[in-house]
């Protein structure tokens, strides 16, 4: 599975829409549901799903799901 | 808002004997052990409004096969906000999901089991996973996502 679509799960599941279909560019303002808890979530679920770790600059800059992508490419804490 | 910091500059209180988010580790086990008698019961009842008959009612439990009136499945997970109380400091809960996958009488015995699974220091967020057993009887199972307050 391609690192948007992983991502793409992670999203539905935590937003509880097997719809949802996000993009690069997909942020809050596109998820009204997207707020602080709904990022801790995100966080917490990718961190799982792809075995990394964010740090507290990863985390920070966080504003769209290009964003995760991002974070993951730069493999930044890669394997835990 | 993404990157928002949870009570950010709000002023605490320390309190002694409780863990910080920084003595948490993957692995560390929380239990509370807990009956929930007739009186607790009712007092729930009263403060939730849910005076539903099969939590209520003995003989209406009976009639649907059960020993006695059956416990509060949300009495039950007020045992969650007690080990987050108990043993973190300055945390609050961040979100809860639970299955009920069976129903206890009152008065039964209920043991809480909550693991730290997972710690994200950037977001000062823990996840626990959650078992509640009657005996050896599972009866509740989920997850429960903690954030520790940032405070000055």
């Amino acid at each position: 599975m391609s690192p948007i679509n992983q991502l793409n799960s992670i999203f539905q599941e935590v937003f509880d829409d097997p719809n949802l279909v996000v993009n690069p560019s997909t942020s809050p303002r596109e998820i009204a549901d997207w707020d602080s808890v709904a990022q801790v979530k995100l966080v917490l679920a990718v961190e799982e799903s792809f075995g990394v770790r964010f740090a507290t600059d990863d985390v920070s800059g966080l504003d769209c799901a290009g964003d995760f992508l991002a974070v993951l490419a730069k493999g930044r804490g890669a394997a835990r | 808002v993404p990157g928002h910091r949870w009570g950010a500059n709000v002023p605490l209180v320390e309190t002694r004997d409780l863990l910080r988010f920084e003595e948490i580790q993957a692995g560390n086990v929380f239990r509370v052990t807990k009956s929930f008698g007739d009186a607790e019961m009712d007092q729930f009842a009263h403060l939730s409004g849910d005076r539903s008959a099969v939590h209520s009612d003995p003989e209406t439990a009976r009639r649907f096969g059960f020993p006695d009136r059956l416990q509060y499945g949300f009495l039950l997970a007020s045992l969650l906000s007690r080990i987050v109380g108990t043993n973190f400091q300055h945390a609050v809960c961040a979100s809860v999901s639970l299955d009920f996958v069976k129903p206890v009488a009152v008065g039964e015995v209920v043991d809480v089991r909550a693991e730290v699974t997972q710690v994200q220091e950037a977001m000062r967020s823990v996840v626990l996973k959650i078992s509640m057993l009657s005996g050896q009887e599972a009866i509740a199972r989920g997850k429960l996502t903690t954030v520790f307050l940032s405070g000055v």
